[in-house]
């Protein structure tokens, strides 16, 4: 089985598939057991799947044996053992940047920057390259796609709404603090699971690429508290990941996503307080 | 009410014992950034056929820990201040 570009490995495609299937399962443990038995075994567990991630990759790629076969495109199973580290590495990320003086306004840009280039490089190493391909323009129903965050916020708002905005003071500040919200909470993770996982997943397992995308951004969310709202963000992973299958752009989905967090966080908060 | 900062970040900074979990938070990040450090050196002592390509994905894995790991420093140090 060709692995990589110029590189063979005598390994079944049913051995590589039930491995990866594996990883998402051991990813789902790891969330729930930092959602609902204990925060610091989950966050062991995603440590653990880091390296073992990581490792693997290192490992598929130790026995190979080079081909002469240069322009043969890579296997995608190597893009997805990339392409899942990032989840882990999201949680353990997210509970490290955890520090009191930080404001909530602030933590998305902290959790979200070094995620961010977390995403940029695993983007070199897949096929094909590149974060930008995932973010072009597309027709033109991204545009009302991309506003249908505001009323899926106002939804979202309504299941489990934080009583209080978390910002305050002039619109600078307001303005600041949604920019970062749209850019690093919703458009990096449609980058994440719509853009690089579910495009890696679905070069292996053909239609169910989406299906396992969506469970592992279901996965994630499990920690988000509300029963409701997680089901609300589950069915709604599943639309995206369906509407990014077709188009090929997660630039819509991106800014909805966004902007429903921005609903959800500040504007609906800010309006009833 | 995001995946990065919701009820898991919230717990962990309400707990009582928040100090004792934010110190097993931070030691786990440095322990797995110095394994995946010393494994690049390892790697990189290594020369095989193929180790550039096995050698480069690991940034994915330690790279981010490095800001992540910067960021927390300076906060922590503006925090002192």
């Amino acid at each position: 089985m060709i692995l990589s570009r110029g590189v063979r490995l005598a390994s079944a495609p049913g051995t590589l598939r039930v491995s990866v299937l594996l990883y998402v399962a051991a990813i789902g443990l790891a969330e729930a057991c930092a959602a609902f038995v204990s925060l610091w075994g989950g966050l062991l567990l995603h440590a653990g799947l880091i390296l073992a991630l990581l490792n693997h990759y290192v490992l598929a790629t130790t026995g190979a044996v080079e081909t002469s076969e240069r322009d043969e495109p890579p296997h995608p199973f190597l893009d997805v053992l990339l392409v899942l580290s990032l989840v882990p590495q999201l949680r353990v990320l997210s509970l490290s940047m955890a520090v009191e003086s930080v404001p909530d306004r602030y933590a998305y840009a902290i959790v979200g920057a070094p995620l961010l280039l977390a995403a940029v490089l695993a983007a070199r190493f897949v096929t094909p390259p590149g974060l930008a391909r995932h973010l072009r323009p597309g027709s033109w129903w991204q545009a009302p796609l991309a506003l249908s965050g505001l009323p899926l916020g106002s939804i979202g708002y309504l299941i489990a709404g934080p009583e209080r905005s978390i910002v305050s003071g002039g619109s600078a500040r307001i303005f600041a603090a949604a920019a970062v919200i749209v850019f690093l909470a919703g458009l990096l993770e449609e980058l994440l699971f719509r853009g690089l996982i579910q495009g890696a997943l679905e070069r292996l397992f053909g239609w169910g690429g989406p299906l396992l995308g969506s469970a592992l951004f279901g996965f994630v969310y499990l920690g988000v508290g509300a029963a409701s709202y997680w089901v609300f963000i589950a069915v709604l992973g599943v639309v995206f990941a369906s509407v990014v299958a077709r188009t090929g752009t997660v630039l819509g989905v991106g800014i909805a996503h966004g902007l429903l967090n921005v609903s959800v966080l500040i504007v609906w908060p800010s309006v009833l307080d | 009410m995001t995946s990065t900062v919701n009820e898991l970040t919230a717990r962990l900074l309400s707990s009582n014992d928040h100090e004792l979990l934010s110190t097993r938070v931070d030691v786990i990040l440095v322990a797995l950034l110095t394994m995946l450090l010393v494994e690049r050196e390892f790697l990189r002592a290594y020369v095989g056929p193929n180790v550039r390509l096995r050698l480069h994905p690991l940034a994915i894995g330690y790279a981010p820990l490095l800001v992540g790991f910067a960021l927390i420093v300076v906060v922590r140090l503006k925090g002192i201040r």
